[in-house]
């Protein structure tokens, strides 16, 4: 920062060059040796032995200043927490990439998963490198995502049962791939590419899902007979 | 369990005869066991003693099953004439699966003058069933022609796989697994590439000698992928996607996992994660493992894992209760309309035609329900 001498006259009683009071600065060096991780109000106090009053108006002011920025803290995210403007929050603070404010940016992930899967239909069966450049490729995307990124939506899928994991075997579909090379292709149901999960036998009927099946009795208050989630059931399905 | 077939009459008697030799050929009915199996006596030394052998000898019922069980060979022993003795050995058909036939030829004789007692052979039943359950997963996993591939390949080794459980199949090579696609319905228009690149995509393992390239399914793979998909499902049903997706990461881990790591590859958020990996522990869906640490910043680790066999039982003991439940429910439902069901059909008009309908399409339901149900109770009791 330069300053001009004029500037220099003009500091107030108790101010450094950069205009900050004391407690100011005090408060400002306790959150910057925090870096990327930073720091509570409650251990700015006992860290700089300010006031609750002071602190908080440092605090303030130092925002004002465009100096520290408040930053949710994923491990706590009742406490205030402050960091210098240099640093970005780091994984532990932030919860991971996938984190913005402190929540799991969900409609990210759905975009960037949908995206995927139109990328996977096209071309049937690619690997992490070919959804990684198709992503970049498309500038769709406000950043450029990284491998691990990558990764981390297609285990997600792969999770979902939206598509399947497989080593290529240089054949067919996998010509260009290297045999053993690890791809995803969109998981088919009988031909017809649906994905998700299939209902099982015993999850398609009222007890599959029954809370009560533990104290389900032929003749006991809670019966088959007298089952309201069959009655229910059966009055939709008719 | 039915006696030798001679008595049957007249020109129903070739029917009879010829339908007979089908099921036999087809090994769906076996010879009965031997109702006085001879056990031999167990070692005893001078003071009277049993004698402990090195190996351990199996249970009682079980050591009487094996000795009362017929030959392999002579299973599916089937004499055409039960006067072969009068009329030679000419007439004598013989329809026997096996190799062992000279060895047993002594065996035989001496059980010409018995009668033969014939039973269903429930465990072909079974393993039919079993290929069948194979064939309807790969079907909906991989797609129709991966299905028509693995059922050529269970059909060659069918004749080799001894016991249910058949973990593999044996070896085959490509040209006896082509011959038979192509003589399967869809299987036709599939050339020798296709098959190959099947062959890949259900996963089997390749023995190439020379020439020779071979082929082995793993039946037992399929097996457990179809139960993990019934509790997946049944996971997904009771306790939504994000525990789906919980579940089926800890399945597939096979081993301890710390929540943060689930959370992390889940794009589940923390807190909801602790609460969904609380809920399946407390319903016995998961184990956990508590772990304090002296030295990391945090110190109390909660660490958690699938038993699947224990896990296995317990859905199939629901399963059994559930297949109780519909079955009472079918009962339930025609107590409830048994006055319009017995209605002759001219009468069934207006209202009581309304119950007489929903009830028919209750019942309808109920029972392929059953029916699905059961197929999925096979899965983990019988496969
Ligand atoms: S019959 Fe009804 S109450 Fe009983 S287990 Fe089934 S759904 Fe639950």
């Amino acid at each position: 920062m330069s300053r001009s001498n004029a500037n220099l006259k003009r500091r107030r009683p108790g101010t450094d060059e950069s205009g900050l009071i004391d407690s100011e600065r005090a408060v400002l060096n306790s959150i910057k040796s925090k870096g990327n991780m930073g720091i509570w109000t409650r251990d700015i106090k006992l860290e700089t032995n300010l006031t609750d009053p002071v602190v908080s108006k440092s605090v303030k002011s130092l925002m004002a200043k465009n100096l520290i920025k408040e930053v949710v803290n994923i491990q706590n995210k009742g406490k205030k927490h402050y960091m210098s403007v240099e640093f970005e929050p780091s994984k532990e603070i932030s919860g991971g990439e996938w984190y913005s404010n402190g929540a799991l940016d969900k409609e990210l992930i759905k975009a960037v998963q949908d995206m995927c899967l139109r990328f996977l239909r096209a071309q049937k069966v690619t690997t992490i490198e070919g959804v990684h450049n198709d992503l970049k490729k498309s500038r769709v995307l406000t950043f450029e995502p990284s491998r691990e990124q990558v990764v981390d939506i297609l285990n997600s899928m792969v999770l979902d049962n939206n598509i399947i994991e497989v080593k290529s075997s240089g054949l067919g579909d996998y010509h260009s791939i290297p045999i053993g090379t690890v791809c995803y292709r969109v998981a088919s149901g009988a031909g017809v590419a649906k994905g998700g999960p299939k209902k099982g036998g015993f999850a398609s009927i009222p007890c599959g899902a029954c809370p009560r099946i533990s104290v389900c009795t032929p003749d006991g208050p809670i019966s088959p007979a007298t089952c309201v989630y069959y009655t229910k059931w059966l009055n939709v399905e008719f | 369990m039915i006696a030798g077939y001679a008595d049957i009459e007249g020109s129903s008697e070739n029917v009879g005869r010829e339908s007979f030799t089908k099921l036999v050929n087809a090994r769906f009915v076996e010879h009965c066991p031997a109702p006085d199996p001879h056990l031999e006596p167990p070692v005893v030394d001078e003071k009277g003693k049993k004698k402990k052998t090195q190996v351990e000898e199996p249970p009682l019922d079980q050591r009487v099953l094996a000795a009362a069980a017929p030959m392999e060979s002579m299973r599916f022993f089937l004499e055409m004439d039960d006067h072969s003795e009068e009329k030679g050995n000419e007439t004598t058909t013989s329809v026997r699966s096996g190799q062992k036939r000279k060895q047993d030829e002594g065996e035989l004789d001496a059980d010409k003058k018995k009668e033969v007692l014939w039973r269903v052979n429930v465990e072909e039943f079974l393993r039919r069933l079993r290929h069948k359950a194979c064939i309807a997963h790969v079907k909906s996993k991989i797609n129709e022609e991966a299905a028509i591939v693995l059922s050529a390949m269970l059909e060659l080794s069918k004749q080799s796989e001894s016991g249910l459980k058949a973990e593999k199949s044996e070896y085959l090579s490509i040209n006896a697994i082509y011959d038979e696609v192509i003589k399967k319905e869809g299987g036709l228009g599939m050339d020798f590439e296709r098959v190959r690149s099947l062959l890949d995509q259900l996963g089997c393992e390749t023995l190439s000698t020379g020439m020779d390239e071979s082929y082995c399914i793993d039946i037992k793979e399929i097996i457990e992928l179809s139960q993990n998909e019934e509790v997946e499902s049944l996971v997904m049903r009771r306790y939504g996607p994000e525990a789906y997706r919980i579940y089926r990461l800890l399945s597939k881990a096979g081993r301890l996992m710390e929540t943060e790591k689930i959370s992390d590859s889940t794009f589940v958020e923390k807190k909801a994660t602790i609460a969904i990996l609380y809920k399946l522990w407390k319903d016995d869906f998961l184990q956990m493992e508590h772990v304090k640490t002296s030295t990391a910043k945090q110190s109390d680790f909660r660490l958690w894992t699938i038993n699947k066999e224990q896990l296995q039982k317990q859905v199939l003991n629901e399963m059994y209760h559930a297949a109780l439940n519909l079955k009472l429910r079918i009962a339930h439902e025609k107590d409830q309309a048994k006055e319009v069901i017995k209605l002759p059909k001219d009468k069934l008009v207006g209202e009581s035609n309304t119950k007489y309908v929903r009830w028919a399409n209750v019942t309808r339901i109920l029972e392929s329900c059953l029916m699905d149900l059961d197929d999925a109770i096979m899965l983990f009791h019988h496969f």
